[in-house]
């Protein structure tokens, strides 16, 4: 299985997809970073917290880097013998370490960067403001996951990879409202908002990361949610996916 | 005029004919029909809403045309650079001015169709389980108000979807940009901009706003037939279904397949 990723991720850093969608990223996170901190440490930790979700906008790209144009190649592989356990779980895992080392390497240029170009002029704000992006890190990790595992279920079981990458970002920017306008025609004459909120958390994993959740956010059982949520969707999706690929005539 | 409906013709026989086609039609009727369900029978007493009144809950749902239009236009275009089909018909002859726009034309019939059946099912199993009442007329004038205003809103997703599958080689990957930064983040980024306190970046933000395809999707009320917000739509949608079918012809033009 070790080399089965270590396969993958060569393979997708051959791409010229990667280099491009790395330098666009490094590009675009060093104009927020500038231009949303105005050359403050401090407020550049600040505006740092708002962007996992970023994590979530970019899963599709992740999964493409990887699965995009497998299908003739899986084809391949399991007529070499390779089982399709492996196939699909070795894809999941190539795709996850894409991406949390994408975020490492362009959260450690921008905070890095500040570091050494901006002013520090509120030093005790910075380690509180530090510690809060680590925690608001912390819960995203998961989500980023079942972001991804859902989108690699789709591109695994999927053969046009247009629909599920627009469905996907139609779930995004207006599956929040619609949710809303549903639940709010059932729940709020049954249950209490608390309730409301979880159950758009649970179908909606992205809505985590968005700032509406993230008043009064600094508690575990922010982390619970996160986690639990998060742990929830990749787990069903990754059963639902490899279900459907067995199954799946790979002709 | 003749040539271009023979080929119109061609294509959408083409299109029907894959299963792609049926199953998007099926899915739209399908998900139509069960929020239909979902309000009526499943909710039953929960809910009490008449047919104008549920009639009325589909304008929210309008900007998933966006999307959906982006998927009509994948449906038609389907993948034609891998299979070579558009080589062999510039090579054959036909002129690359008729395979742009009727290919356009195919996938906004598409689109049409889709979303003909999606409200037509909508609309009836509303007649059939919610209960009539004095406001439905005007209520169902609301909802072909908001569709004759979403419709060149549509289009220009749709033109600029064709745009970028005639163009750019790697579809998905262009899918992917227009999907994530035209339809959704291009808003969401303009509005930082406009925040970050660069004077005019910031004016230029909050005015390319209003151009934006979804912003007049996020207006909420709006009176009846009022026709400031139809010329807004009708601008919006007619200023990117040109601006991207001039640029992606002339790119498509120019380009060697």
């Amino acid at each position: 299985m070790l080399n089965y990723i270590k396969a993958e991720l060569w393979k997708a850093s051959q791409r010229l997809s990667l280099a491009m969608c790395t330098g666009v990223l490094l590009l675009l996170a060093g104009a927020y970073s500038v231009l949303m901190s105005g050359g403050s440490f401090v407020n550049l930790a600040a505006s740092l917290i708002l962007t996992p979700v970023t994590g979530m906008l970019l899963a599709p790209a992740l999964v493409q880097l990887v699965d995009g144009g497998g299908r003739e190649t899986v084809k391949n592989e399991l007529s070499f013998g390779l089982g399709r356990s492996t196939v699909y779980l070795g894809k999941l895992f190539a795709v996850l370490f894409l991406g949390y080392a994408l975020c490492a390497l362009v959260l450690g240029v921008c905070l890095g960067g500040g570091w050494v170009l901006f002013a520090h002029d509120a030093p005790q704000d910075e380690r509180v403001l530090l510690a809060a992006l680590a925690f608001a890190l912390l819960g995203a990790l998961p989500l980023w996951c079942s972001a991804a595992s859902v989108c690699h279920m789709a591109a695994m079981n999927i053969r046009s990879a247009g629909v599920w990458v627009t469905l996907y970002y139609m779930m995004f920017f207006f599956g929040q409202p619609i949710l809303v306008l549903l639940v709010n025609l059932f729940l709020d004459r049954t249950f209490s908002m608390e309730d409301g909120s979880f159950l758009q958390a649970v179908l909606l994993p992205y809505s985590l990361t968005m700032p509406q959740y993230l008043s009064g956010w600094l508690s575990w059982e922010y982390q619970r949610w996160c986690w639990g949520i998060g742990l929830g969707w990749t787990a069903g999706s990754t059963f639902l996916g490899m279900l459907a690929f067995r199954r799946q005539d790979v002709r | 005029m003749e040539e271009m409906g023979r080929y119109l013709s061609a294509e959408w026989g083409r299109t029907v004919r894959r299963p792609y086609f049926a199953a998007f039609l099926l899915t739209m009727a399908g998900l139509a029909a069960a929020l239909a369900a979902f309000l009526g029978p499943a909710l039953g007493d929960l809910y009490h809403g008449s047919f104008g009144e549920s009639v009325a809950l589909l304008v929210p749902f309008l900007p998933l045309g966006l999307y959906l239009a982006v998927i009509s236009a994948d449906l038609t275009f389907c993948d034609q650079y891998k299979h070579g089909t558009l080589k062999q018909e510039a090579a054959y002859g036909l002129p690359r001015g008729r395979i742009y726009l009727g290919k356009l034309l195919t996938a906004a019939g598409v689109g049409l169709l889709a979303c003909f059946v999606a409200v037509l099912a909508y609309a009836l199993l509303c007649r059939v389980w919610m209960s009539a009442e004095e406001g439905d007329w005007v209520q169902a004038q609301g909802l072909l108000f908001r569709l004759l205003a979403a419709a060149p809103l549509w289009l220009g997703a749709l033109s600029a979807a064709m745009a970028v599958l005639f163009n750019v080689r790697n579809n998905t990957v262009g899918l992917l940009v227009l999907a994530a930064f035209c339809l959704g983040g291009l808003g969401t980024s303009l509005r930082l901009a406009a925040r970050t306190g660069v004077g005019w970046l910031a004016r230029a933000a909050e005015a390319c706003q209003a151009l934006l395809l979804t912003a007049p999707f996020h207006a909420g009320q709006v009176p009846l037939w009022d026709t400031a917000y139809l010329g807004w739509c009708w601008g919006v949608g007619l200023l990117w279904t040109a601006g991207s079918t001039l640029l992606g012809l002339a790119l498509f033009r120019g380009r060697e397949l």
